[in-house]
Formats: C-alpha cells, sequence, structure tokens
C-alpha cells in the first residue's frame, strides 16, 4: 500500500487533499452538465418528494398521480433544466402556492415550535424518569396491600367442602 | 326491509341507555336484580344490532338503491363479495359495523364474567353501553331532531351540521331510487384493504375491556392488580388484532398504493398507530403491578389515554378532521366525538385522582438497574414516540388554529424524530429481559451480557472491517450512512443473541432435568411458560421487523425512465447487483366489466441472463372515473423488485415506469408473522386448573339474582 513509506502522515494529508479536489471537481463537472442537460425524471423525482400533492392528502408529487402533480413535475422540469437548485425550487413553490406545500414546514415563525415542542418534550421526560426513579426509590412502601381483595383459598376451600357436605 | 333494520337500531340505542342507567342505579343501590336486567338489555343490544347489520348487508346484496348508504358505496357491476364487505366501506356503514363489534365483546364480558367478577360487572355496563349508545345515536339521525331547536335559537351553522346527520344513518331512505349506485372506491377493492379495517376495528374496540374494568376497578376501589389478571388476555388479543391491522395496512399500501412505500406517516396511520403505542406500554407495565405492586397510577393513566386514543383514531380516521379544519365543521360527527372524548378523558381522569390514595405502591425501586426501571425507561419511550406522532399529526390544526398558517408535518419530520426513539426502545428490548427484578448485581448482569455483546461488536466490526462486506452497508456515494446502520445491525444482532440464548438456557435446564430430546424440550418450554416465550418471540418478531424497516428506510433505490419498445432501463440494487429491465410489449388485459386494464411486460435480466418476465398493469374505473396502478413484483428474501407502469404514449409505443429495489423488505412481512404467532402464544388460554389463580373477591353486590 504505502509507497510513501518516508513521511507517511503527509502522504495521506497530501492524498486526502487531492482526493477532496478531484471529488469536487467531479461534482462541478456533473452539476453543470446536469445543467446543460435535460433533466432525468430521477432528478424531478427528488425534488418532487419534497413537494406535498396540493389537492390530495398525504402523499408528495413524485408519487401522486393526479394531473395537478403531472403539471408541477413539468415545471419542476423546466425549472432545472433553467439551472435553479433543488431549494430555489422549493421556494419558488413555497411563495406562490403557501408554506403548505411543503413536506416539512420551513424552520421560520411559528413553523419552528414543530421541532422545538418534541426537543422540549425529551428534556421534560428525561427529567421525568430521573425524578420518578428517584422518588419512587425513596419512598416507604406500604406494608401490606390493604386494599387487596381477601383471597384465603383454604377458607374457600373449607366453604366448598362445607357446600358439598351439606348437600 | 330497511325500516325493520332502522327500528332495530333505534331500540337498541333505547335499550343501551336504559342498560347503562339501570347498570350505575344497581351498583349505587346495591340492587341486585336491576344489574340483572342491565345485562339482560346489553345482551339484547347485541342481539338487535346483529339484525341490524344482517339486514345492512341483505340490503347491500340485494342492491336495494333507494336506501342512500347502498347507492353510495355499491353498484350493480360489482361482485357479490365487494357488496357484503362494502360494509365497512364509508361512514354510516363502518360506525355501525364498530358498534356491532363493540355490542358483541360488551355481551362477551358480561357473559363471561358474570359468575366470577361480578364485583365489576356493572361498572362494565356502564361504560360499555354508553359507548355503544354514543356511536349508535351518531348513525340513528337523532341528533338530526336538534336542527329546528338549535334554528330557533339562532344557531344556524350548528342548525346545518347537525341537520347534516340525518344521511348518515345507514337506512336512510332517499325520495327516489336511482337506477345505480356509485360503487366502491376501487382502491379498498383488494383483500388486503377487505380485512384490514374489521381487523383494526376489533383491535380498537377490544381495549374498551380493560378500560371498563379499569374504571370499574376505580369506581369500586378494588384496585389491586385483579383488573388486570382478568383483562390480561382481552388485552392482548386486542393487541393483536391492532397489530395485525397495522401490518395489514401496511401491506395493502405497499402491494396497492403504488408508490413502492408502506409507511407514510398520514394521518390516519398515525390515527392507527397512536392507541398501539401507548397499549406497547401498558401491556409491559402491569407486569411490573403484578410482579411488584408498583405502577398502579401509571398504568390506569395509560389504559385511559389509550382508550381516548381509540375514540380518538375511530374519530380521525372517520371524519378527515387533521386534513383541514373545515372538514371537520361539515357536519356534527366531528364536534360530537371530541365532546365525547373529552367528557370520557375528563369523568376517568378526574375519577383517577379521586382514588390516588388506593393506589399507592407497594414496593420501591431498589435499583437503577433493575428490570422496573428498565420497563419506566420503555415506557417512557413508548409515550415520547407517541407524543412526536401526536404532535406532529395534529401540528397542521394548531398551527391553522394558532397562527392562521396552513402547514404539512410529512414523513421526513417523524422519521428523524421517532426513528432514533424507536432505535432505543430496539436497545432496551435486548438488555430488559437480561434484567432481574429489583436489583441486578454487576457480575451477573455481565455475564449475561457479555456473549449477546460480543456477537453484536462482531456483526458491526465485520460489516465495518471486511471490504466484501461493505456492499450491505452502505450505498455507493453515501459514505456517512455506514456507522449508524452498522451500529444497527450490530444491535439487532446483539437483541437476537439475547433472545436465542434465553431459549437456549430454558431447553438446555429441561433436558438436564427431564432428558427430553431438544425439539420436545423447546416445545415443552414454550407451552409451560407461554407468556414469557411468546413474549420472546414477539420481540424476535419486532428484530425482523426492523431489519426490513431499516433496510427499506436507508437502501431503497429507485429510478424512473420513458422506455421506447425494445429499450431498457437499469436499475442497481444495493445488495444484489444491477437489473436490466427491457420493456417488451403492451397489451390490454382481460378485467371485469367496469375496469379497463393495460399492462406493458418487461423483462427482467442479470448478468446477461434473462430470470423473470413482470407485468405491471394500470386499472382505469370507469364508473368511479379513477385510476389504479398495479405494481409488478418479485419478491426474494434479499430484496423486491418492484416496477409501476406510470403512463404510456401513443398506444404504449413508449411508457413511463419507475422502478424500485426494496432491499430486506420481505423480513418486515416476515416479522409480522413471526409477531402475531409470538402472540398468539402469550394469548393462548391457559388450562383450567392454571385458571384458579384468579380467584373471586369479596362480593358487594350480594344475593344476586339467577343463581
Amino acid at each position: 500500500m504505502g509507497h510513501n513509506n518516508r513521511r507517511p502522515a503527509q502522504g495521506v494529508l497530501l492524498r486526502a487533499c487531492s482526493g477532496l479536489l478531484l471529488v469536487t471537481l467531479a461534482m462541478l463537472v456533473t452539476v453543470s452538465l446536469a445543467r446543460s442537460q435535460e433533466p432525468s425524471a430521477d432528478d424531478v423525482n427528488r425534488v418532487a418528494k419534497q413537494l406535498s400533492c396540493p389537492t390530495c392528502t398525504g402523499i408528495n408529487v413524485a408519487d401522486c398521480p393526479t394531473e395537478t402533480c403531472a403539471q408541477w413535475r413539468a415545471k419542476i422540469g423546466e425549472l432545472l433544466a433553467e439551472g435553479k437548485t433543488d431549494q430555489e425550487i422549493l421556494d419558488y413553490f413555497a411563495a406562490r402556492y403557501g408554506d403548505h406545500v411543503l413536506q416539512v414546514p420551513p424552520t421560520r415563525g411559528f413553523f419552528v415550535t414543530v421541532w422545538l415542542v418534541p426537543i422540549v418534550g425529551l428534556i421534560v421526560g428525561i427529567t421525568a424518569f430521573l425524578y420518578l426513579a428517584r422518588r419512587w426509590s425513596r419512598r416507604v412502601p406500604l406494608p401490606s396491600a390493604d386494599n387487596e381483595p381477601i383471597v384465603d383459598e383454604y377458607l374457600q376451600r373449607v366453604e366448598k367442602d362445607l357446600g358439598a357436605w351439606k348437600q | 326491509m330497511a325500516d325493520l333494520g332502522y327500528a332495530a337500531l333505534l331500540l337498541a340505542l333505547v335499550l343501551a341507555v336504559y342498560a347503562s342507567v339501570a347498570a350505575a342505579t344497581g351498583e349505587r343501590r346495591r340492587a341486585a336484580e336491576l344489574v340483572l336486567s342491565a345485562r339482560n338489555a346489553a345482551l339484547a343490544v347485541a342481539a338487535l344490532l346483529t339484525i341490524a347489520v344482517a339486514i345492512e348487508i341483505y340490503l347491500l346484496l340485494s342492491g336495494d338503491f333507494r336506501t342512500f348508504y347502498v347507492a353510495q358505496v355499491t353498484n350493480r357491476a360489482m361482485p357479490d363479495f365487494f357488496k357484503v364487505t362494502a360494509l365497512w366501506g364509508s361512514q354510516a356503514g363502518s360506525l355501525l359495523f364498530w358498534a356491532w363489534l363493540m355490542s358483541l365483546f360488551g355481551a362477551a364480558v358480561v357473559l363471561g364474567h358474570w359468575g366470577r367478577m361480578r364485583v365489576f360487572v356493572p361498572t362494565v355496563i356502564v361504560v360499555t353501553q354508553i359507548t355503544l349508545a354514543f356511536f349508535v345515536s351518531l348513525i340513528s339521525g337523532v341528533w338530526a331532531l336538534l336542527a329546528y331547536p338549535l334554528q330557533l335559537l339562532g344557531q344556524s351553522t350548528a342548525a346545518q351540521m347537525m341537520a347534516e346527520m340525518e344521511t348518515l344513518n345507514p337506512f336512510y331512505q332517499l325520495g327516489f331510487t336511482p337506477n345505480d349506485g356509485t360503487g366502491l372506491n376501487p382502491l379498498l377493492r383488494h383483500w388486503g384493504m377487505i380485512i384490514h379495517p374489521p381487523v383494526l376495528y376489533l383491535g380498537f374496540v377490544g381495549f374498551v375491556v380493560p378500560f371498563a374494568f379499569a374504571i370499574a376497578a376505580l369506581v369500586t376501589r378494588q384496585t389491586g392488580d385483579l383488573w388486570i389478571r382478568v383483562t390480561r388476555r382481552w388485552t392482548l388479543v386486542a393487541w393483536l388484532f391492532l397489530s395485525m391491522g397495522l401490518l395489514l395496512g401496511m401491506w395493502w399500501a405497499y402491494g396497492v398504493l403504488g408508490w413502492g412505500g408502506y409507511w407514510a406517516w398520514d394521518p390516519v396511520e398515525n390515527a392507527a398507530l397512536m392507541p398501539w403505542l401507548t397499549g406497547t406500554a401498558f401491556l409491559h407495565s402491569v407486569m411490573i403491578q403484578e410482579k411488584r405492586g408498583m405502577f398502579k397510577v401509571w398504568n390506569m393513566a395509560l389504559i385511559i389515554i389509550t382508550y381516548g386514543l381509540v375514540i380518538f383514531g375511530t374519530f380521525i380516521t372517520r371524519s378527515g378532521v387533521v386534513s383541514s379544519v373545515h372538514s371537520f365543521a361539515q357536519s356534527g360527527v366531528g364536534p360530537l366525538f371530541l365532546i365525547f372524548v373529552a367528557v370520557t378523558f375528563i369523568y376517568s381522569v378526574v375519577l383517577l385522582f379521586d382514588r390516588l390514595d388506593s393506589l399507592r405502591s407497594e414496593s420501591v425501586l431498589d435499583s437503577m438497574f433493575s428490570r422496573e426501571a428498565i420497563f419506566l425507561l420503555n415506557n417512557l419511550l413508548f409515550l415520547a414516540v407517541f407524543f412526536v406522532t401526536f404532535w406532529g399529526t395534529l401540528f397542521p390544526v394548531v398551527s391553522e388554529l394558532l397562527a392562521g398558517q396552513k402547514a404539512i408535518v410529512g414523513p421526513p419530520f417523524f422519521n428523524q424524530v421517532a426513528g432514533p426513539l424507536f432505535a432505543a426502545l430496539v436497545v432496551l428490548m435486548g438488555i430488559a429481559p437480561l434484567m432481574p427484578w429489583r436489583r441486578a448485581s454487576r457480575e451477573r448482569l455481565l455475564r449475561m451480557v457479555v456473549w449477546p455483546a460480543v456477537g453484536g461488536i462482531a456483526v458491526t466490526g465485520l460489516l465495518l472491517l471486511v471490504p466484501g462486506l461493505r456492499q450491505f452497508t452502505v450505498l455507493p456515494g453515501t459514505q456517512l450512512r455506514l456507522v449508524p446502520v452498522t451500529l444497527f445491525y450490530g444491535l439487532l444482532t446483539f437483541v437476537v443473541a439475547t433472545i436465542g440464548l434465553e431459549f437456549w438456557r430454558g431447553v438446555r435446564t429441561r433436558r438436564r432435568a427431564t432428558g427430553e430430546g431438544s425439539l420436545a424440550a423447546l416445545v415443552a418450554l414454550i407451552s409451560h411458560n407461554r407468556r414469557r416465550y411468546g413474549g420472546y418471540l414477539i420481540h424476535l418478531g419486532v428484530v425482523l421487523i426492523a431489519l426490513g424497516v431499516v433496510g427499506t428506510s436507508f437502501f431503497k433505490v429507485e429510478t424512473q425512465r420513458n422506455l421506447a419498445r425494445g429499450e431498457s432501463l437499469t436499475i442497481v440494487s444495493p445488495l444484489t447487483g444491477a437489473y436490466t429491465l427491457t420493456y417488451l410489449s403492451f397489451s390490454t388485459l382481460p378485467a371485469p366489466d367496469d375496469v379497463r386494464r393495460t399492462g406493458a411486460s418487461l423483462m427482467v435480466q442479470r448478468d446477461g441472463q434473462t430470470i423473470d418476465l413482470i407485468q405491471p398493469s394500470h386499472d382505469f374505473y370507469m364508473t368511479q372515473g379513477q385510476a389504479m396502478t398495479i405494481p409488478a413484483m418479485r419478491h426474494t428474501l434479499a430484496e423486491d423488485l418492484y416496477v409501476i407502469l406510470a403512463g404510456w404514449e401513443d398506444g404504449g409505443a413508449s411508457a413511463t415506469f419507475k422502478a424500485f429495489v426494496e432491499p430486506l423488505v420481505n423480513w418486515l412481512w416476515i416479522g409480522g408473522l413471526v409477531f402475531i404467532v409470538g402472540t398468539g402464544i402469550a394469548a393462548w388460554p391457559r388450562r383450567a386448573d392454571e385458571r384458579a389463580s384468579l380467584v373471586e373477591p369479596a362480593m358487594p353486590v350480594r344475593a344476586a339474582a339467577g343463581q
């Protein structure tokens, strides 16, 4: 493996850098190629998946069979061909039709609470667990359960036998 | 005929109201003959609703289109089988069906426990019959009677909403006889969807039993674990049906909806998932009360929440409130449901607070390293998933009401927030069975954990280090997923190993003690400890389900191409390599009268070898003007190849295909089967001698008649 035995650390670093550079270059090339070409159906679906069907419930634009969604996919294709980024396209639809066409609400204004509440809930939950665990380990238990129904198998057997004897 | 059905419905309503009043009075005055009368009324309600359902089915079969409901959900072209199942095809019918199931449960539980647990029976009658009366009232048209007085009071919107409810009656007669009906939604004409609603409803309705006994325990102050032991099997059966309902729904979505997925975090799906989550927490935490007399308030709270969610779920699935606040106000059903849920919930909570003194714990939590502590954590995690699901489902409503902004909370939110919580639950599932009650000594715990942990670490290590195995963990270009996914596989290995070890230890002990063969020892082990080993099987099923979920969530591949005849597309599976699909031909296929079915044939090739010929198709339902895509699937244990025909041009000269590779998806269904078998074993009735542990408490209802 290591042909650069003398200074391995530097070699690794160098290779990592050049690798990173190559990857970046490759990405740039793909992006520019993609921009100059007609976008593929997979590119359109990638964006369409992040939008909700405006006329039906619980389905994204990529999977939706309605006419409206087909038009939206065509529009996404046009915008991609114009060289718009995914985010720009999402913003375009959100600005035109409202935030509720996005699969996840944007993180601004009131919509922040959609993420905030679970986080607060998690903190409250962990606190509750620790609190309950502490409290329950200190509490003095009842010596016996005095609300428990009286279950005396011996007594019942006696009763039963008595009944049988009486008959 | 329809009049007869309607009469049965009205009589059932009157008797349900009577039964609840009589049982409540009988309980308060210790009047045994009133309780007996209430019982008989409850049985009569079940009989009357059975008649109503039978008449409704007769009307559906005979095509009585003058009955509004029949015209809504059937048409002449539909086969008889679908006509019968149209009983739960729309709102009025499914509410009738729900009420009927509930009345059967109510009758069965009252008869079943009349002799033994009579102390609880009056309250159980009150709870079941009030719920039943509410459901029957919704479909009996009685609320429409309020329309006129409300109008007089100037409440015209409310009056309108109530008036709308007149047509919710499954026996409502139109003023004329239409020539034909609209017919059932084509999406529902699939046998997965045919049995999914009844199974789910059985699950929903079944939870009334533990809830009614919990309330009865509070009312009578018999707050020991008796109510839990009495209802254990009822709860398990309800939970089994709810689980099966969820799995069937997923299976249906996967096979019918044609988007290559099985779970969309849709409000209706969430509505069924939420009671399952809290119900699962309940099933676990009642074990602590049985063994250690702890968590009493907690268990009461869980069953109250679960039952509230059951009613809420029925409401959501049948009202569409979450998709828009506006659909809520279209008929009176939404507001009435909300009031009913609120009243039930508030009453239960008030009762619970009133009885807090009798719910004190009998033990302390000895250590954080104990099964009790792990169970507590398990419960909080289940509640956390529930809370997240609840929040995400209701957020659109909250946002619209509070901020006036419409929003949609889609799958990415739920996956990101609930995903890690589910993963944590799987971790606990591996650890909990190893934890002893009260307190674990460190040595014992280490000894138990060491081999499963070695197995888990070994799997993670192998996947990370052996280059040939990398393909099982990561898609090209998505290296970031490598670490969490390999860790998760390691975790699943750990859980399977702990479960396997438990079985192995049990079998070894039995063989030493009795000299049985391995298989005989295994069978005997399971059949003598059904709860325990059934439980382990359920956990094993969950692991397999998790495998399928991880596979499809992280490694799913999809591509879409428009192909001219003779052209091919290639889709690369992360597990098994590339598939080449070649578009061969396009044809019209034989189908029922009102359906136009077109299909495209594709040749599936792999390394130049033809391995299959598949035919995705497209159904057009002419009556409803609705289209349906029928995916073609090629199942293997490693993955499914899933192809849909998305569209075509010029009579099929070219066509658009969407192809998916769904890695490990079949483990989801296999895991589901293991899960169901495990639950069945855990719920299987005990022999009579084992049943003797359920002894009746002292009876407040004395000198009951009829004996």
